[in-house]
């Protein structure tokens, strides 16, 4: 059984001749956190639109719960909460009047939601403020309020911080953080900004010019980025004997038969190149890595635009 | 369906163009019964000239701007995405926003038959109240039914408030301006005019009963009308995209 709670395939949406979106293949995982990581104009938003239903995919399919969206949207779309583009709420309502607006479209049963979800990102219940007096990260607060208040089990948030102050930032960030661990929520995040993505994400995709280039965990990116010495042998299980026998190291990883990082850079290369070659390996290929994980990014993507 | 109509009331709160279409409607016909007290015209010319000038080219101008606020606040205010993905489809939300221009038509119906009745009370010879508030409701009605073109127009137009006001303006006025010439020339609108004229007097027709329009013929019109037009808003309304 798939574990994946959103799945794509070859999602493509075209633009008169403007390919927006190429060919994505999108998973993401049950209870977890996944960042959409790409400069703007990369083709986030089209994508989450898509998922969402809002615009039609050119080709391609959109599977969420292991249902397709196209035709099963009156099942999908209430377990789903989304942040997309700038926050859009009625400027002659306060924020209790919009938030009931939609909480009596949605049908929300429980009573206390408005308040409950106004409470959770700090705007007051029943504010004589109108939304058009609203500051940006007001906006914004309560636009996550309305993503969270009927409780959805799958969060679409399309870069969800922007307008916020460092603070405000920093409580949206535990706050879906908490969403995901304690209350078992998917959430599907957008972001230009690389240090947003990496402090909340479990799991990463890299989109660039409308093209998926990386789907990964963060674990295993930070990994590729990390600082370490690249060995391209013969046969890596016979290095990694050599490694923990001779140099008694057992901190690298095993990439394929061929390929092996060393993550502890203190170790001499030309010695160990030497243990090889003395224990019958040939050695192709032996270099350090000194990489950040910005510095992978910008590589992957061709470029700057990821801050 | 009940909640999106609710919802939709919800939205107009602090509108201050709903304030100020209610009180033209109460103190539209007070100049009215000024002119009818002082030359003794009698409540039957007043409720006929409110009526003709009230129902038929400030009800359609104020309506077309009520759907222009109710269908261009989803756009300018980037509603709409939050409303589809709840979802809410968009024949249901077209509906729910024409519902509402047929209850607010009923109200100014009855904003306008009360500053009325006043007015004839003031005249002193108030008649057949009871059949000419019915009429009045059933005019407001029809006159709603009769600008969902306007409707569908507006719905789909991105061109904002100013389009909007400017071609319910034209219609309303061309539509009169037919009826007023006399014109065999026919619009919903004034298919609903030339029903209603020998509806709302109890005097004389002048010899008009060729031109004014059967009850079985205006209902023809109106339901072409209203099937066209919501189609046409809804199957296009589903085509584009957010």
């Amino acid at each position: 059984m798939s574990d994946y709670l959103i799945e794509t395939k070859q999602l493509t949406k075209i633009y008169g001749e403007q390919a927006a979106v190429k060919n994505i293949d999108l998973h993401v995982k049950r209870g977890r956190i996944y960042g959409l990581l790409g400069r703007n104009g990369a083709g986030k938003t089209t994508t989450m639109k898509m998922l969402l239903g809002l615009t039609q995919p050119t080709s391609g399919e959109v599977k969420i719960w292991r249902k397709t969206l196209r035709g099963n949207e009156k099942k999908l779309l209430p377990r789903i909460g989304s942040l997309i583009e700038s926050p859009g709420f009625y400027p002659n309502l306060t924020a209790t009047e919009n938030l009931r607006i939609f909480a009596t479209l949605r049908g929300v049963p429980n009573r206390h939601a408005i308040k409950d979800a106004l409470d959770l990102v700090g705007l007051p219940y029943k504010d004589k403020k109108l939304f058009s007096q609203y500051s940006l990260g007001m906006k914004q607060r309560l636009a996550i309020a309305l993503a969270v208040m009927h409780d959805p089990e799958l969060l679409i948030l399309d870069e969800p911080i922007n307008g916020l102050d460092p603070i405000g930032i920093a409580e949206v960030r535990s706050f879906i953080r908490e969403l995901c661990d304690a209350r078992g929520k998917t959430i599907l995040i957008s972001s230009h900004i690389l240090s947003e993505i990496s402090l909340l994400a479990d799991d990463v995709g890299i989109i660039d010019h409308g093209t998926l280039l990386e789907e990964e965990s963060l674990a295993e990116l930070e990994q590729k980025s990390s600082k370490h010495i690249h060995f391209t042998v013969s046969n890596t299980s016979q290095a990694a004997r050599v490694l923990e026998r001779d140099f008694q190291e057992n901190h690298f990883s095993v990439l394929d038969d061929h390929n092996i990082q060393l993550y502890n850079l203190t170790l001499p290369i030309g010695k160990i190149v030497t243990a090889f070659v003395a224990n019958g390996l040939e050695v192709s290929e032996a270099h350090s890595c000194e990489e950040s994980l910005e510095d992978y990014f910008k590589r992957v993507t061709g470029g700057e635009g990821i801050a | 369906m009940l909640e999106l109509v609710f919802c939709e009331f919800l939205k107009l709160k602090r509108r201050k163009f709903i304030i100020l279409t209610i009180f033209a409607a109460i103190l539209f016909p007070i100049p009215m019964t000024i002119f009818a007290a002082r030359s003794n015209l009698g409540f039957n010319w007043l409720y006929l000239n409110t009526g003709v000038f009230g129902y038929f080219l400030l009800l359609p101008t104020v309506l077309g701007i009520l759907s222009s606020i109710l269908f261009y606040t989803e756009k300018a205010n980037g509603t709409q995405k939050n409303i589809s993905t709840v979802p809410v489809s968009p024949a249901s939300l077209i509906i729910a926003k024409v519902i509402t221009v047929l209850i607010f038509s009923v109200v100014y119906s009855l904003a306008t038959n009360g500053a009325t009745l006043i007015g004839g009370l003031i005249i002193g010879n108030v008649d057949h109240f009871a059949n000419r508030l019915f009429m009045g409701i059933l005019i407001s009605l029809m006159v709603a039914i009769s600008i969902l073109p306007i409707i569908a127009i507006v719905s789909l137009s991105k061109k904002g408030y100013v389009f909007s006001i400017i071609i319910s303006f034209v219609y309303a006025s061309a539509s009169f301006a037919f009826v007023f010439a006399m014109s065999n020339v026919l619009s919903p609108l004034s298919a609903v005019f030339r029903w209603a004229l020998p509806h709302m007097t109890t005097g004389p027709t002048y010899g008009l009963d060729d031109w004014f329009l059967s009850s079985p013929a205006c209902i023809g019109v109106l339901i072409i009308t209203a099937i066209a037009s919501l189609s046409l808003s809804i199957i296009l309304t589903k085509k584009q995209e957010i």
